[in-house]
């Protein structure tokens, strides 16, 4: 039981809430259990679904068999309208001395390519949106559940003083499955994403109402006192020291938060880095998003994921149909914005203690859907790592010929989750909390670090 | 067989009629447990140890313990409880302050601080009389079922939405939470709550709502229902199969405080519980089905339905008496309308004319008054052949008018011509598979008929006819299910605005997204001719179990003739021509021959025989008022305006989710898990752990029955220790089991196991109900305890506080702070139930603009917050701050954190400053008062208790702060008025009650 009254924002509002709701056998990890090699996670959740074939997995036997009928045994798709072989209508090329190869829809990020670890056989279990969001975010196709940002600060708490330790970054689309893919599920809700929105006031409840500015710290002083004289009637008791520490740090906060979020005192320099100079409105604002995802970093903040904007309307990287329109957008909307924080990063080494994750819920199929687009396919797809912990400038595993399904070291999105937690430094088979009569975890009881792309 | 033992728990719990259903309809399990894993001898080893655990063995009687301090015992409760402080030498805490007392069980009971009055009273008379007096009245409001209907809301994972991508919604969803309230306020014992849940829909006796009359026992089993779902899934049967063990996960925790889902892939890694209990619980689910349930309001519709049956048995020999005299006087002349009709239709056309034919115009008048026709009559014919499309030959008069053309077929068919590849689906209302009224009757009877505005509608005999009575009773009519063997259906039916579903692995999504499934639903508007539908193509779905809902919502009817399963892609040819009695050489030749025909044809319905091969044009005609029944017309009329007296005006029901029968279906162990390994088949069956003593029991209607009565089994040693369990942890902050959800091996054991049986055997002693038990409890000396200890050592001895030296400090759920804002402020609207207040949204709860929400008030319309809506997708911010749980499985302890973001809300959320200056508002316009009298009533209201010097003080320089602008200026006294209001409502003391 916590007796100081000095309070933090993770680890001690945690234990106070612990001492009170009388569920002592709750013990949290708290410190890692093996030698973290991140300090943080930059997830680029790519919404929709990115095509493999067409970004990081070349198949030039896509390109041959372009029009003719699919060679192998499609599996059911979402939406039953399976067309011929659809060669990719990009050129894949090699890049950097890694000579990693990736499609020219990425032609500021291609220049990264020796940081980036590229994963080629990932597989997920579903084939809907909102099962796949949940999966990949919360380790189960159901909502309910703690997302990895939930169990990252659960396990971690937040290095950053005044702000939460899990934020997302709205970057105007939210994913299928809805607030849930952020939620703390049955882990306390301290650790649920805070939705920091790419305009002003980027976070709920954040703005004083009181008309004079002064107004709102009259008021918390004499609710202060007041607090200090009601002790009398209360007792002293954990729960309200952490609560009285609480509306400090709530104060702070509407300080803090805004000062995160602002970049005027970011250079010119920068922002171009950026791409907020670009003529394309959402690289701009996409460039905005991954700068405050930089200063976040910078502050602290342990886990941040990046939405998507709407670059083609509400279609994220979902391209049932118009595959070049579509992935040609979201491409221009993201490539310069990630290429300027991978190398933003790297120059204020950060980009050692950050891993930066870009992932859909799945990929696409390699035979088009109706004439010009790609169905769902989860049983094979491309993600990328950079940074803190993983190997750069090369491509794990394989799909077939076709990029249709993972033969060669496929990955698991469990094996993604336990790798992440690794590089973390917390060990995914011991990160559990009781709930509901068993110990859950976010791997529940699957997941294999992956070795090989560790550095 | 049925043991005496639970026929006498049956009998007291629902009445003899039950057990006679039961044993009548009863098919005995068969003993044999299958051959499976669950019987290994390694496996038997280790289900005999885990069934051990002090949870499965049976509630004991323990004696009350002596204590020393025999004064500071009220109750055999403080007796347990002092025993153990006393023997860990440990004095209890001191009695809290009466206010604290008061305000804790105003919290505990019904989620709302004490009003003023009341606080006063008691503050003057803190008596134990006084006390009980508060409690019986807490008991007795009707804000007692809004906070315990809440509670119980967090165990079935309640929302009205089904989540995922598009959030659909759970129709009528709200009704289920308004049967928890009243069900709590009712005190309904708790035994007949869990039936109801369980089996409402079967018990032989229901209860009615107190107003409103409906079958209120139904309601309850909406709760299965209230799980996520998603559109469109790929893999039907997994998607099946985890709605299921949502089903099961929720079903076990609550009611009985066990994970059996945990053994869905593996027997259950730490708990008596096999593979097999898992399945064979899944399989009472597979033997029921969702279903909008169609309530009887007072029984009215009931009533009206009775009615109109007895009043169709006695129109019906008086009609056809009519229609026999109406015959031998030579109607209906259609020979005459035929021909008049049709010189009228050349003139009109010929002159380009588009007249209306309603009223009749000149020219119909004169040539009906010219043949002694009904002018009505002869101008609904010129518009029938004037409407007649040249190319039409499905239509009944196309041989009439043209020589050339021959009717496809005359026959009101509602059967085809069945070919070797077709397999008859049968339906038997009777069999129960039918909700509502509307297809409440037979099958029809030969020469049946019945009026449609007025007009008789002759019908095929062997049809399931939702309008068959009247117009405008809702209801739903379900196959038996079936295993899909053939890859297309094919079905005959008839209808206005009725609609069909066929229900693939219970998948329910298909009414708001039609892809994958699009062509399982479909509407049904044929004017009331015959038509055949398809289903073609569920070639992938072969082998699924699959049953056909037909659905009539108020607004129409349906009828269905048959329903073919078929190898062919086509539905049956229809059936081979017949002699056309209309043909001839010219149209005089030809009326005369239809005439003839359709006279023969009503001579023979009017003796109740089947009319033959004419019924589909006679009853065409009819139903278009082209028959002219002559002299007899009024006595016609008169029959109609009968009918039309009882049918029109049917009430509407009541719709609820629920949950209906269906019949027992196959189910199978999955193999690790996977719907596609299935293993071996199981029966219905209760876990193995709480019926080893007794031999399996009969089953009716799926078994839901037999379940009810095995969770309600006093043998059982969960259900009421759980429950009560979970009463003890509402009031006292932690249960006497802390894993409130878990009594197996994972779960804590309780910290005063004697005190729990103890309170299981009092209630049930006392009726098993919940307010006899939550009245002892909180009048207890135990409950009434300072949260402060009342020595160090205490604490030292006992840090976590598990043998309760002390009472507890609660954090308010965020309902009940939300709920006492509005009280304080006065905004409160006390109304109960109904549809809920919808979401108010903000621009931080996420933007997605394919889903599309109207946004509710910022204050919820001053409504309880149980009444405010639970969108999956769009929980409300304000609560999910507060930990309300995410709606996914059973939560019976929430979290109870402590985070900025709570501060955060409380100080910049809009609600709560609009309910400050509500507040500030209503204080102002009340009598004229000093500023300390003022806080004084803050502090009243707020906290149900006076401020100190140094309280008031502060607070007076906060209002003070703006002594500089000039005082009378009535807003700025408001706004420091609404600054101090604000301030109560961030005051610790206002959200923790110690």
């Amino acid at each position: 039981m916590l007796r100081e009254g000095a309070l933090g924002f993770g680890a001690v509002a945690l234990a106070s809430l612990l001492a009170e709701d009388g569920r002592s056998t709750i013990r949290p990890v708290r410190l890692p259990t093996a030698r973290p090699k991140a300090r943080n996670i930059i997830f680029l959740y790519m919404d929709g679904g990115v095509s493999q074939v067409d970004t990081f997995d070349p198949k030039p036997r896509l390109t041959r068999e372009d029009g003719k009928p699919f060679g192998l045994k499609a599996e059911p798709t979402q939406f039953e309208d399976n067309g011929a072989v659809l060669g990719s209508p990009w050129a894949f090329r090699h890049h950097g001395q890694s000579g990693l190869e990736i499609s020219d829809l990425f032609p500021s990020l291609a220049r990264c390519a020796d940081d980036l670890c590229v994963v080629r056989s990932m597989v997920s279990n579903f084939s809907e949106h909102n099962a796949a969001n949940y999966f990949l975010h919360c380790g189960t196709g159901m909502a309910g559940r703690p997302s990895m940002g939930a169990w990252a600060t659960y396990g971690l708490g937040s290095d950053a003083a005044d702000l939460p330790g899990y934020v997302v970054l709205d970057g105007g689309l939210t994913p299928s499955g809805g607030l849930d893919c952020f939620g703390a599920g049955f882990l306390p809700a301290t650790h649920q994403a805070s939705l920091l929105r790419n305009q002003s006031p980027a976070l709920a409840n954040i703005q004083p109402l009181e008309r004079v500015p002064d107004l709102q710290r009259l008021k918390l002083d004499t609710v202060r006192r007041l607090d200090a004289a009601g002790l009398g009637s209360l007792g002293r008791h954990d729960a309200l020291e952490s609560a009285i520490a609480n509306q400090e740090l709530a104060a702070r906060m509407q300080m803090s938060v805004p000062d995160a979020t602002d970049i005027t005192g970011e250079s010119a320099a920068t922002r171009r880095l950026y791409g907020m100079d670009a003529a394309f409105e959402h690289t701009r604002s996409y460039g905005r998003q991954c700068l405050v995802a930089r200063r976040l970093v910078e502050r602290g903040v342990r886990f941040i994921e990046l939405t998507c904007p709407r670059a083609h309307g509400n279609a994220r990287w979902d391209a049932h149909g118009d595959l070049r329109n579509n992935h040609s957008l979201n491409a221009r909307a993201v490539d310069q914005p990630i290429a300027g924080l991978l190398s933003d990063l790297k120059a204020r080494g950060l980009l050692d203690e950050t891993l930066v994750l870009f992932s859909g819920e799945f990929g696409r199929t390699p035979f088009a859907q109706g004439r010009d687009g790609r169905d769902h396919n989860p049983f094979g797809f491309s993600l990328w790592m950079a940074g803190g912990g993983v190997r750069g400038g090369i491509a794990h595993g394989s799909t077939d010929e076709y990029g249709y399904k993972a033969v060669e070291n496929r990955v698991e999105v469990h094996d993604l989750h336990a790798t992440l937690l690794h590089l973390l430094g917390l060990d995914h088979e011991r990160l559990t909390f009781r709930f509901g009569g068993r110990d859950h975890r976010l791997t529940d009881v699957h997941g294999h670090v992956v070795r090989p792309i560790l550095a | 067989m049925i043991g005496p033992c639970s026929a006498m728990q049956l009998l007291r719990n629902w009445g003899a009629a039950l057990v006679v259903a039961c044993l009548a309809a009863g098919t005995t399990a068969s003993g044999a447990e299958p051959s499976s894993p669950d019987r290994t001898a390694e496996w038997e080893a280790l289900f005999q140890s885990r069934a051990e655990r002090w949870s499965l063995r049976p509630v004991t009687s323990p004696v009350i313990p002596e204590v020393r301090d025999g004064a500071w015992a009220k109750d055999a409760v403080d007796r347990f409880i002092l025993s153990r402080l006393e023997a860990a030498g440990i004095r209890p805490a001191e009695p809290a302050p009466p206010q604290i007392w008061l305000r804790r069980v105003h919290v505990a009971l019904t989620g709302l601080p004490p009003d003023p009055e009341t606080t006063l009273t008691f503050l003057r008379d803190p008596s134990d009389t006084a006390r009980v007096r508060i409690v019986d009245r807490l008991l007795a409001s009707p804000r007692f079922g809004e906070r315990w209907a809440r509670h119980w809301m967090d165990l079935v994972r309640f929302a009205e939405s089904y989540g995922h991508e598009q959030d659909y919604p759970i129709a009528n969803a709200w009704r289920y939470r308004d049967y928890l309230i009243r069900a709590f306020n009712e005190d309904l014992p708790y035994d007949r709550f869990v039936a109801e849940h369980i089996a409402g829909d079967l018990l032989p006796a229901p209860r009615h709502a107190t107003a409103g009359g409906w079958n209120e026992s139904v309601v309850a089993t909406g709760f299965w229902y209230l799980h996520q779902a998603t559109h469109a899934p790929v893999d039907l049967l997994q998607d099946e199969a985890d709605r299921i063990d949502n089903q099961v996960d929720v079903f076990s925790k609550t009611f009985l405080g066990l994970t059996v889902s945990c053994a869905r892939c593996h027997h259950h890694k730490f708990d008596a519980i096999a593979m097999e209990d898992y399945y064979g619980l899944t399989a009472f689910l597979r033997g029921a089905r969702q279903d909008s349930a169609v309530l009887d309001p007072e029984g009215s519709l009931g009533t009206q339905a009775a009615e109109l049956e007895e009043l169709h048995a006695r129109q019906t020999p008086r009609l056809r008496s009519v229609v026999r005299r109406a015959i031998r006087e030579g109607a209906p002349r259609l020979k005459d309308h035929v021909l008049a009709a049709e010189r009228i239709a050349a003139v009109l056309s010929a002159a380009g004319s588009t007249h209306r034919m309603d009223p009749p115009p000149e020219e119909v008048v004169r040539a009906a008054a010219a043949q002694g026709l009904d002018a009505r009559t002869l101008a609904r014919w010129v518009t029938a052949l004037r409407e007649l499309k040249p190319g039409d030959t499905q239509h009944p008069l196309a041989s009439v008018v043209s020589p050339t053309q021959r009717p496809p077929t005359q026959k009101a068919e509602a059967a085809g011509a069945p070919r070797p590849g077709d397999q008859p689906i049968a339906m038997d209302p009777q069999q129960g598979f039918a909700s509502g009224h509307a297809f409440a009757s037979k099958p029809t009877p030969p020469a049946a008929w019945r009026f449609v505005e007025d007009q008789v509608d002759f019908l095929p005999a062997g049809v399931l006819h939702s309008g068959y009575l009247a117009p405008g009773f809702e209801g739903t009519l379900r196959t038996a299910t079936f295993t899909l063997t053939e890859p297309h259906l094919h079905l005959r039916l008839a209808g206005r605005s009725g609609r069909v579903k066929l229900i693939l692995a219970r998948y329910a999504l298909r009414e708001f997204n039609p892809l994958l499934f699009e062509r399982t639903q479909f509407d049904v508007d044929t004017g009331g001719r015959f038509q055949w539908f398809s289903i073609p193509d569920l070639k992938r779905h072969l082998g699924k179990s699959v049953y056909l809902e037909f659905l009539d919502g108020g607004d129409g009817d349906l009828a269905i003739g048959q329903v073919l399963m078929s190898h062919e892609a086509t539905p049956p040819p229809d059936p081979p021509l017949l002699p056309d009695p209309g043909r001839g050489d010219t149209l005089e030749s030809r009326a005369t021959a239809l005439e003839r025909s359709v006279q023969e044809g009503l001579r023979r319905w009017s003796r109740g025989e089947d009319p033959g091969p004419d019924l589909g044009r006679i009853s065409w005609l009819s139903r278009h008022g082209l028959l002219d029944w002559g002299r007899q017309g009024d006595t016609i009329a008169t029959l109609a305006r009968e009918h039309r007296r009882v049918a029109t005006a049917v009430g509407d029901p009541v719709r609820a989710l629920a949950m209906t029968r269906g019949n027992l279906e196959p189910t199978r162990v999955q193999l690790r898990g996977d719907p596609r390994k299935p293993g071996p088949e199981i029966p219905p069956r209760f876990p193995r752990a709480l019926s080893s003593s007794r031999p399996d029991g009969p089953r009716c209607d799926g078994g839901r029955l037999e379940l009810a009565a095995r969770v309600t089994d006093p043998a059982n040693p969960l259900t009421h220790r759980v429950f009560v369990n979970r009463i003890w942890a509402h009031l006292f902050g932690v249960g006497l089991v802390p894993s409130v959800d878990n009594f197996g091996a994972l779960g804590q054991d309780p910290t005063h196991p004697e005190l729990l049986d103890h309170l299981v055997v009092s209630f049930r002693q006392g009726g098993g109900s919940a307010k006899p038990l939550i009245r002892r409890l909180c009048l207890t000396r135990t409950f009434g305890m300072s949260s402060t200890p009342s020595d160090p050592e205490a604490e030292r001895r006992d840090p976590d506080n598990t043998l309760l030296h002390r009472m507890r400090l609660r954090r308010l759920e965020g309902e009940a702070i939300r709920d006492s804002l509005l009280a304080v402020s006065g905004r409160i609207d006390s109304a109960m139930f109904g549809p809920s207040v919808l979401t108010h949204f903000t621009p931080f709860m996420g933007d997605r603009m394919w889903v599309k929400n109207p946004s509710g008030p910022l204050d919820g319309a001053g409504r309880r917050t149980v009444y405010q809506e639970t969108r999956r997708n769009f929980l409300s911010p304000f609560q999910l701050a507060f930990d309300l749980p995410i709606p996914d499985s059973t939560v019976g302890q929430r979290s109870v954190s402590n985070v900025p973001g709570q501060a955060l809300a409380l100080m910049n959320d809009p609600f709560v400053r609009d309910q400050a200056r509500v507040w500030s508002e209503r204080l102002l316009a009340g009598p004229p008062a000093t500023p300390r009298e003022r806080i004084r009533s803050l502090y009243l209201e707020a906290l149900g208790r006076f401020p100190d010097d140094a309280e008031t003080e502060a607070l007076l320089r906060l209002v003070g702060h703006r002594q500089g602008e000039p005082s009378k200026d009535s807003e700025v006294v408001e706004e420091t008025w609404t600054e101090a209001c604000h301030v109560m409502f961030l005051l610790k003391e206002f959200r923790y009650v110690p």
